[in-house]
Formats: structure tokens, sequence, C-alpha cells
């Protein structure tokens, strides 16, 4: 029991570091933007030469930051949940109100996923490209989707593996 | 009667256009006239305004079946579907907008049809969507803020020009002006302040987004103009019964050659008189400057040649039958239109 | 079914969703599949449905979110936020709840350079939910100020909300952007009042204490907010010179606040790693009640309940005052769950007729409706600016003690309706010497 659940700490340990990782690079992607939308608004107003990219990029650069960042974001604590309900209500069963309401969400972010490996693949099959000035193709972007609803689906598994490896703890306790 | 004759059947219809909208109107006439041609037996729930699906997306939601047919600009899906795009390149439909509806809705198969079929084609395979027909709207030209009137090539020459992507960002480098990209929603305020100098944009966009407090020109002719597409799910056309089926193909077809050549310009004649009464100067520019500025833009159609084999073949097509075009016009002694080509 | 039938079964499984602790992006999503499965045949609607959200998150004036955030993030880390708040405190620490006023003061600021009332409500949060906090004012009430300054984002000009109706109404954007300043004031002037009263009724909600201050130590604090008013008077100046538009102005401010911490040398790399995390799980979080709100509002949209609700409120034989009110109330109601751009998007088309039939001011409706929006933000259960004030300090406040103060504000928002309804100028008064 002890070594099964040291080797899971070890798993969930290392799934959080990386989608830090991946968080921090989110972040300075939000740099990047500011740079770039003023490198914009500078070009076009002291040069007269406004680019032509930049308006796309910050868009592209939008969806990273959302989708690289929302895995993170679950274990962080930054989705925004009701408390009214869970915040007095003894602790094993907010245990399994957690497996339920985790089982509900992965359901949804598993959905998005499968939806959005046939958007993405659909762009890479017909050579889909972006409407706009750039037209680069849009699979790449879209693949931001399919990474972001992964990882956050990893989260939402780790979550209820962890929750569960809890519940039995606490029985043994008793 | 057995039960399947009286059956009615209903279609989710998303459009881009919101309830205000010119083009909305039109649509209320082609549902009217689907009612009536199918004794009422085809309905539709219409979702005006991009409601349901982002519009970017849209084309997206009628290939996987979420919506059964839709209303919106092909140049919206140039990157899905670049034939269908064909219908914004500079000048196209330039005095001649009867014979290009008449040429691009040529559903007769052929060779007079191939250009039809081209694009009819591309919708099918790529976005598992059946066109119904093309709608040749509104004049874009060049929107002047203030009192500014960009009527020849020189006054274009790096001005800061919004535009809104894909072809009319290449109109704009290719004359030599600074393209500036924003959301719609920003214009506004960008013309108040000067953030932009013109944009290229349809004339009732003065009336529709109030362009004219702040922007007082407009400058014609069209550099191109503006078009729409009606598109139904493949699946959801074969759901139909036979009769319904053929009945939505027609009434599709005269009811966007109708929109085309009678309601669009009756349109455009009304806003340009309310644009007048409401102090926008309409300025043109001289021949002169329309065959500079169409070889200036020579290379945004070069451009649209390389998109793909068909796109070229468009091209070729389209330039062959503009010929037959101008040397009609010349027969019955309009030199003068004809110089425009 | 009939669709009230089906309207009460979505808004009481939502209700239950989020009491169970689903978050709230993902009791949306996952309603909203639910609803995808039962609506569409087959699987036909999952499509649509799971990716409605994508379209919105690729819309440029979204971008202005993250930057935004990340400015306040900045502002506050690189202490010009607790500076000028060393300053309102020594100006306002004697009056009643005075940090609450400099919030709902500084939110009215804000507003005139954010369209938005999410960034809003993300940057008078991140700027002053600390101080209060530090001060041990209420929670509850200190999240309501917030969340409530943060709306006046959305009726103080520029709003992206009244670009919406305009555009759809075919209605001055230029008048309505006037039309919105002197309610914006009035709700700004009305929260200061009832803070104050409160407050005087109340002590325990913000504390306050007998440190005075001469005027020399007073004056002497103002070379400290130099900083913060540098970046507004950027902002202020690059939009209304026309520099940039309103979304790149957020990037060039918070360029600004760099360079000035840079400067003062009061950021390091360790804090800057810390704003950037914490813009992001914002954003992530924003990002996903998007997709989440987005895709509740196609089902809703698509089930044709929205549509109906709406046809029911109009067709009541009712003379206008009464229609204004009952559309008012039905704005609280779809306030209470609904994105308000959402809410404007699917009604404005179908009210239209209804406006011209009844012969009612499209400007004045306009702001009447923004001010509903900023009760709709407001407004439990899924008021989207109480959330995010919720997620800057989840452990600090309780969503109920939220909820609870957050009614008063309501009722401001209601009571500014109210005066707006028997005197229409002040709507209608400053675009007419514009216009
Ligand atoms: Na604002
Ligand atoms: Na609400």
């Amino acid at each position: 029991m002890m070594n099964k659940n040291k080797g899971l700490t070890r798993i969930m340990d290392g799934i959080a570091s990386f989608d830090e990782k991946l968080a921090e690079i989110a972040g300075w992607i939000v740099v990047l933007m500011m740079l770039t939308i003023s490198y914009d608004v500078v070009m076009r107003y002291a040069f007269n030469s406004p680019t032509t990219w930049s308006f796309e990029v910050n868009r592209y650069m939008l969806i990273m930051v959302v989708f690289i960042g929302a895995a993170w974001t679950l274990p962080a604590g930054g989705h925004v949940t009701v408390d009214i309900a869970t915040e007095r209500i003894p602790e094993r069963k907010r245990i399994v109100l957690d497996i339920i309401t985790s089982f509900m969400a992965g359901t949804y972010v598993l959905i998005f996923l499968i939806q959005s490996v046939v958007f993405t693949y659909d762009a890479l099959e017909h050579n889909v490209r972006s409407t706009e000035y750039l037209a680069w193709p849009l699979w790449p972007i879209r693949a931001f989707l399919v990474v972001g609803a992964a990882l956050l689906f990893l989260e939402y598994i780790l979550r209820i593996v962890r929750n569960f490896s809890q519940l039995s703890q606490t029985h043994e306790e008793k | 009667p057995n039960m399947a004759q009286c059956k009615t059947y209903r279609l989710k219809f998303q459009m881009a256009w919101h309830t205000q909208h010119p083009q909305y109107k039109a649509y209320k006439e082609f549902i009217k006239r689907v009612k009536e041609a199918s004794n009422g037996k085809l309905k539709f729930t219409v979702f005006p305004a991009s409601q349901l699906i982002g519009r970017n997306e849209a084309l997206d939601g009628l290939k996987s079946g979420t919506i059964d047919m839709l209303a919106g600009c092909g140049t919206y899906y140039h990157g899905m579907v670049p034939e269908g795009d064909v219908d914004w390149l500079p000048y196209i439909s330039l005095n001649n907008r009867e014979k290009f509806w008449d040429y691009m809705n040529n559903d007769q198969g052929g060779k007079a049809g191939e250009f039809h079929d081209i694009i009819y084609n591309a919708y099918l395979e790529k976005a598992n969507a059946v066109w119904l027909t093309n709608i040749i709207c509104g004049s874009s030209g060049i929107i002047g803020r203030g009192n500014t009137e960009y009527n020849t090539m020189e006054s274009l020459k790096n001005i800061k020009l919004r535009a809104a992507g894909g072809v009319s960002t290449r109109v704009a480098k290719a004359w030599g002006a600074c393209p500036v990209t924003m959301a719609t929603g920003e214009i506004y305020p960008a013309l108040q302040r000067g953030t932009v100098d013109a944009l290229i944009f349809y004339a009732y966009g003065l009336k529709d987004y109030k362009f004219f407090e702040v922007a007082k020109t407009f400058s014609t002719p069209p550099v191109f103009t503006w078009a729409d597409d009606l598109w139904i799910n493949k699946r959801a056309l074969e759901r139909l019964p036979e009769d319904l089926r053929n009945t939505l193909v027609t009434v599709s077809r005269e009811w966007g050659h109708w929109a085309s050549v009678e309601y669009w310009p009756e349109y455009e004649a009304e806003n340009e008189k309310w644009c007048r009464e409401n102090g926008v100067k309409f300025v043109s520019m001289d021949n002169e400057n329309i065959e500079k500025s169409k070889k200036m833009l020579e290379q945004v159609w070069d451009w649209y040649a390389k998109e793909s084999p068909e796109c070229e073949r468009l091209v070729d097509l389209i330039k062959t039958e503009q010929k037959t075009w101008t040397a009609l016009k010349k027969d019955s002694g309009l030199e003068k239109i004809a110089g425009l080509q | 079914m009939e669709w009230y039938i089906v309207l009460s079964i979505l808004v009481v499984s939502l209700s239950f969703f989020l009491f169970l602790g689903l978050p709230v992006a993902f009791s949306l999503g996952f309603l909203s599949i639910i609803c995808a499965l039962v609506f569409w045949p087959g699987t036909t609607g999952l499509y649509g449905v799971a990716l409605a959200g994508y379209g919105h998150m690729g819309n440029y004036t979204l971008v202005c979110v993250p930057l935004f955030i990340l400015m306040a993030q900045l502002v506050m880390h690189s202490r010009m936020g607790t500076d000028s708040y060393e300053v309102a405190d020594r100006f306002l620490r004697r009056l009643p709840g005075g940090l609450g006023m400099t919030s709902a003061v500084f939110g009215a600021i804000f507003g005139a350079v954010c369209g938005a009332s999410t960034a809003g409500t993300a940057t008078v949060g991140l700027l002053s939910l600390p101080e209060m906090i530090k001060r041990e004012y209420q929670a509850g009430m200190s999240g309501a100020i917030v969340a409530f300054s943060g709306a006046l984002s959305i009726l103080i000009p520029p709003s992206v909300i009244l670009i919406l109706y305009g555009t759809l109404a075919n209605e001055s954007i230029g008048a309505l952007f006037a039309g919105g300043i002197i309610p914006g004031i009035l709700m700004t002037v009305l929260a200061l009042a009832y803070i104050f009263i409160r407050v005087l009724i109340d002590p325990d909600v913000a504390p306050r204490d007998d440190v005075r201050f001469t005027w020399k130590e007073k004056f002497a604090s103002l070379s400290k907010v130099w900083s913060l008013l540098t970046v507004i008077f950027i902002l202020l100046f690059t939009i209304y010179t026309g520099v940039a538009t309103p979304t790149e102005a957020s990037a060039i401010a918070c360029l600004a606040v760099f360079i000035i911490a840079f400067v003062k040398k009061t950021l390091d790399v360790k804090t800057t790693r810390k704003a950037l995390l914490h813009t992001v799980k914002t954003t992530a979080m924003i990002g996903w009640i998007i997709i989440g709100a987005t895709s509740f509002g196609y089902v809703i949209i698509y089930s044709g309940c929205a549509a109906e609700l709406t046809d029911f409120v109009v067709s009541l034989p009712l003379p206008t005052t009464a229609v204004v009110m009952i559309l008012m109330l039905g704005f609280l109601i779809m306030g209470m769950f609904l994105d308000p751009a959402a809410i404007v998007m699917m009604t404005t088309p179908i009210i239209l007729p209804i406006l011209t039939a009844l012969e009612i001011d499209t400007l004045w409706f306009g702001i009447l409706m923004a001010v509903n929006m900023c009760a709709g933000n407001i407004s439990p259960p899924m008021g989207l600016n109480l959330y995010i004030v919720k997620g800057l300090v989840p452990d600090k406040i309780k969503l109920a003690e939220l909820f609870k103060a957050a009614v008063p504000f309501i009722i401001l928002d209601i009571v500014t309706i109210g005066l707006i309804m028997i005197f229409p100028e002040i709507v209608t008064w400053l675009p007419s010497l514009i216009v």
C-alpha cells in the first residue's frame, strides 16, 4: 500500500511540475503578446509601417495561454467553484463528492478532447488554413486544444485516483 | 395522401446576418418563397447574427451537422475552401453584376458550367456542404476619415488603411497603403481619433455602423463587391423527400438571382441617398486611376491563382469569360463602361 | 415539451451541479454536453456544442484580458498598488469604509480604459482586495465592492456590450458611449453613499482607526503615486489621442509598468514569475468559463427557450412602462444565469421590433440594458464577477458571504435603473450635446 502510494505520489509530483512549467511558458507568452502588440503600435504610429502579423498571432497566443495553462490551473485551485455545500460537510463525504464531480468534469473534458481531435485532424487532412493574411495551417493552433484538454483530463484522472487512495486510507484508519 | 406527404420538415438555419442587416431582409423573402413553393412543408428555425456557432467556425458546424443550413460569406472560409472566395477578387463583377452571377451560378454542367462546378465540388468535398446559391451584395470601397477624399492612387499611398485580412489586406498592400488590422467594434473610435485614416468597407457600413458620424467620404467604383453564399449540409438535404429537395434548390437559385440583380442594387441606391442626406460625399476615381489600380492589383489575382490548381483554373476561366462581356458591351455601344473592365 | 419546463430543468440542473461543487466552467460544459445528446439527433450536437467557445477564444478584443491582468499583477507586486493605497489611506482612512470607497472610485476610473467587466474586476480586485483583507474589512463586503466596481467597466465607455448593442440596434456608438458616462458616475456615487452609510451603521464591516495624518504627510505621500498616475495617463493618452485602440493600449500600459518597475528596481525574476503564473491561472479560468458559457448559450438558444421566454415577456398586453419594467426583470433573471454579451446578442434582435412599435428610445434602452448587465455580472448564482473575485482570493472569501454582500449592490443597480426610467435625461442629456 505504502509503496504504491509513493509511486503514485512521484508520478503526480512529476505531472504537477510539468504542468507548472507549461503554465510558466504560457506566462512568458503573455509577455510576448505585450511586446508584439507594443511593437506593432510603435511601427504604425512612429514609422507608418504596421505589421501584418501582430493581430492574428496575438489571437493564437491567447488560445495557447488558455489551453496550455488549463491543466495547472486545476491543482492550483484556479477553477472557481460554488462552495456553499462542500465547505460544511465532513471530510469523507467531501472526498466522495469530489470523486463524483471529478467524474462529471472529466467526462466533459474527455468529450471536449475527442471533439478537439476531430477538429484538429480535419484541419490537417484538408489543409485548412487561416482565413486572414498569414494563411497559416490551422492544425498546429487547434492542436493546443487537444494538448490542453488531454493534460486537464489527466489531472482529473489523477485527482480521482488520489481521492480513492485517500478514501481507502481514512477507511483503514477507522 | 399518405403520412409522408403531409409531413413537414424543419431545418436549423444559421445566418451571419443580424435582423437589421439588409441581407437578413433578403432572406426573409427567401423563406417566404420556400414556404409558398413547398406549400408550407419546408420550414426553418432561423438563428441570426451567428447566434449558435461562431462565424468563422460555422462551416465546420455545418459540415458536422450541428446546423443544417448556413448563410455567410464564402470569404470567411477561404482557408478551408479557397475556391469559394473567387467572387471577392478586385473588380471581378464590376459593372457586370448580372453576367457574373449567371456565370458563377451556371449549374448546367459542361464547359459553360465548369466555373460553377469547381466551386460546388470544392464545398461538397471539403465541407460536406451543398452550395445552393451565391448572392452578389454590396459595394466595398474606401471610407475616408473626416472629409479626406481618396480618389487617386497617389492619395492612398502610405495611409493607415484598415483592412479585414485576406483579400482586402492584400489590396491595401498592393496599393502601397499601410494595412491595419483591428476588430470591427474598434473601427468607430479608431476613425474618430485618427488611429486609422480610412478603411475598405461596404458603403452601408456608413449607416449600419454609424461611420458617417466620423467619416464623410466614400470612394467608388467598388474595389470588390462582397458576396454571400448559402449552403445546406449534404445529409440534411438527402433527408428531404425529392420534391422538397428540388423545391429548395430551385427557389434558392431564383431567389439568389433576384437578390443579386434586383434587391441589392435597389438597396444600394437607397443607402447612397441616405448617406448623401447625412453629409457623406461620394467621390469616384477617374479612368486613369482605375486602370492604375487594376494594374497594381494584378498581384492579388496572381496570389489567388496560386492558392490551388482549382483557383488557378477559376482565374483562367473568368478572365476568358470577361473578354466576352467586354465584346458585348462594345457591341451595344457602352465603350465607356467597358473601359472599366 | 413546453419551453418553460425545459428552461426550469436546465436552471435546476445547473444550480444542482454548482451546488455539488463542480467548477462553474465545467458545470456549464457538462450540462451543455448532456443537452447536446438530448436536443440533437445522435451525437451530431457534440461537436458544435463542445467547440462553441473556440471562436470566442480567438476574439481579438479578449487579448486585453491577460494583459490587463498582468498589468494589475505587476502594479501590485512592484509596490505601485500598495503605494497608491497608502496615499488613499492617508486621505481616506478616517472616512468610514475609506478603502472600499477608493476601490469604487478606482473601478470607475479604470472603467474609462477597460471595455469588459472581467478585466475590470480582476484589476480592481488584485489592487484592492489584499489591502482590504489586510485591514480586516469584512471579506464578503470587500469582494462585493470589487465585483460592483469591476462591472462599471461595461457602463463607462469604452464598452464591448454597448458596441454590440449599438451594432445590432443601429444606434450611434458615439451617443451610447456618451450616454453611459453620467449613469456610470451616478452608480459610483450611489456606491460611495451606500458604503458610507453601511459602515456608519455597522462599523465592524470596515474597521476604522484614529491615526491622524497631517496635511503635510498627506501631500508628501502624493509623490508615491506618480508611477501609477503615469500608467493611467499613458492608457488614457494612447486611447484618446488615437495612438492605439483600447486593446492595444492594454499592452502599452503593461509595458510601461514593466519599465517603471525596472527603473525603480522593484521587480525581480521571482516576483515576475509569480505574477506571470497568476496571470495564466486567471486567464485560463476566465477562458474556460467563456467556453462553458458559450456552449450553454448555444444550447439555450438552440432549444428555443430563450426566444420563447422573450416572446412571452413582450407579448403581454401592458402599458409601455410596464413592458420596460418586465423586460428589465427578464434581463435581471437572465443575468443571473448567462453571460452579458450572450444576452445582448440574443435578445436585442428580438426586442428591437417591440421597441420600435412602442416608440421606446433605443439609446435610453441600451443604457438601461447595460446597467442591468452590471447587475447581472454580480448576481448569484452565475454572476461572473463574483467568481472572478472568488478566484482571486479563493481561501479568503466564501461564496455564500459574497452572494449575501452582493445583494445591496444589485439593489443599487436597480435603483439606478429606476432613476433612469423616471429621469431619462440622465442618459440623453450628454449625447444631445455631442450629436
Ligand atoms: Na469601460
Ligand atoms: Na449573473
